[in-house]
């Protein structure tokens, strides 16, 4: 029998399904591929058919040296936009219910990765999320815009691994990012997913990405939810995340005032 | 592209951050945003007084040049959601802007003013819900 989304979580830290709003990604696909094509000079393709090559064969049109400028671009046209949001939070709404309850906090402004296929590609060093000032209280959501094989994907350590992990480092000095792949890739799960399956797990997990030997270009999203009444890490209510969904109770609660006060 | 009232406040949640860091980054925001920087006004420092962030909202409201103001962030407001939301009304109501520069803010109308309004009253409930590793 097919385990819940909990029970994955409880268990791997590690859940992916497919997705809950189909049409909601395909929007945040299509936004994507329009904006990046116009940071880049080109027209968009017209046919929704062609986004996925579009999107995957980035890396013939523009290069390394082109790719942050296209990324900080990106960032600054898409992360503002309340749309992205709302289409990251429709694709996984039911798990992240299931998860942590429907009063929640969102990532103000969600990132988006690209991670360029080919020759001296980079590389996102080993780390978790805790280790730079995120709180435990959160979930990952990760939305790949295209299909993910091995080193195109992200990898992570699901939950039994990383405890043997976190135990062996508490007993030794902490080694350099790239010792420590070394030292957990035999261990490391390949997020291998398909266009239309969501992502969700623990920030406190080890995870990363290795350079793209793939043939074909990555693009995700990742956006953080919490519950709203959950404690914050240095990502605060306002500056980072801002609420959603919150409850007729905690509305008419935030506007109390004692009789005959105010 | 606007011109923008600084304002600085070195009082409560921002007691730690001083005026010159305060000034760099509302400068730098304002450069980044191709807006035109006034020099700040400087909070008084007695508690509980608003006098030159009500200085700065005068000034927006006559027709003094100035387009808006632009704050270091959401905790440079008076905390009193009541208090807080009076001001940002006024300044709409004139027709002005209000920018926080470190959360990236900036309101324009009572639309994006009642979106605001939910994180300006949680941040008072979730202040101490801090995290930290064991």
């Amino acid at each position: 029998m097919a385990r819940t989304v909990s029970e994955d979580y409880l268990r791997r830290g590690l859940v992916s399904r497919p997705v809950a709003d189909p049409e909601a990604l395909a929007e945040l696909r299509e936004r994507v591929v329009i904006t990046a094509a116009r940071l880049i000079g080109e027209e968009p393709p017209v046919d929704v058919a062609d986004h996925d090559h579009w999107l995957e064969t980035i890396h013939h049109r523009i290069d390394l040296t082109q790719l942050n400028d296209l990324k900080v671009a990106l960032m600054a046209r898409l992360g503002h936009q309340p749309e992205v949001r709302r289409g990251l939070h429709a694709v996984a709404r039911p798990f992240l219910d299931e998860l942590i309850g429907p009063e929640l906090a969102v990532q103000r402004r969600p990132n988006v990765s690209v991670h360029l296929s080919g020759a001296g590609a980079e590389a996102l060093p080993v780390h978790a999320d805790t280790w730079s000032g995120h709180s435990p209280f959160e979930v990952v959501v990760w939305v790949p815009l295209v299909s993910c094989r091995r080193t195109q994907a992200m990898y992570a350590l699901e939950r039994p691994a990383d405890a043997v992990l976190r135990r062996d480092l508490a007993r030794r000095e902490r080694p350099d990012a790239e010792s420590l792949f070394a030292q957990i890739a035999s261990a490391v799960t390949w997020v291998e997913v398909d266009y239309g399956d969501v992502v969700m797990f623990d920030p406190g997990l080890v995870h990363g990405s290795r350079p793209n030997e793939e043939p074909a270009t990555r693009w995700s999203f990742n956006c953080r939810f919490k519950a709203v009444f959950s404690p914050y890490g240095d990502k605060g209510l306002g500056d980072y995340f801002e609420p959603v969904g919150l409850s007729p109770v905690t509305r008419v609660a935030l506007g109390y005032r004692h009789h005959g006060v105010g | 592209m606007s011109i923008l009232r600084g304002y600085v406040n070195q009082r409560d949640a921002l007691a730690s951050v001083p005026h010159s860091v305060q000034n760099a980054v509302l400068r730098d925001y304002c450069h980044r945003h191709g807006h035109q920087y006034r020099l700040a006004a400087t909070e008084v420092a007695m508690p509980g007084r608003w006098t030159a962030l009500d200085d700065v909202v005068a000034e927006i409201e006559a027709p003094s040049g100035i387009e808006g103001v632009v704050a270091y962030g959401l905790d440079a407001f008076p905390l009193d959601a009541a208090q807080s939301d009076g001001i940002l009304t006024r300044i709409v109501d004139s027709g002005g802007e209000i920018h926080f520069a470190l959360e990236g803010i900036r309101l324009t109308d009572h639309a994006q003013i009642d979106s605001l309004r939910d994180v300006l009253v949680l941040r008072r409930f979730v202040d101490g819900l801090r995290w930290s590793p064991p």
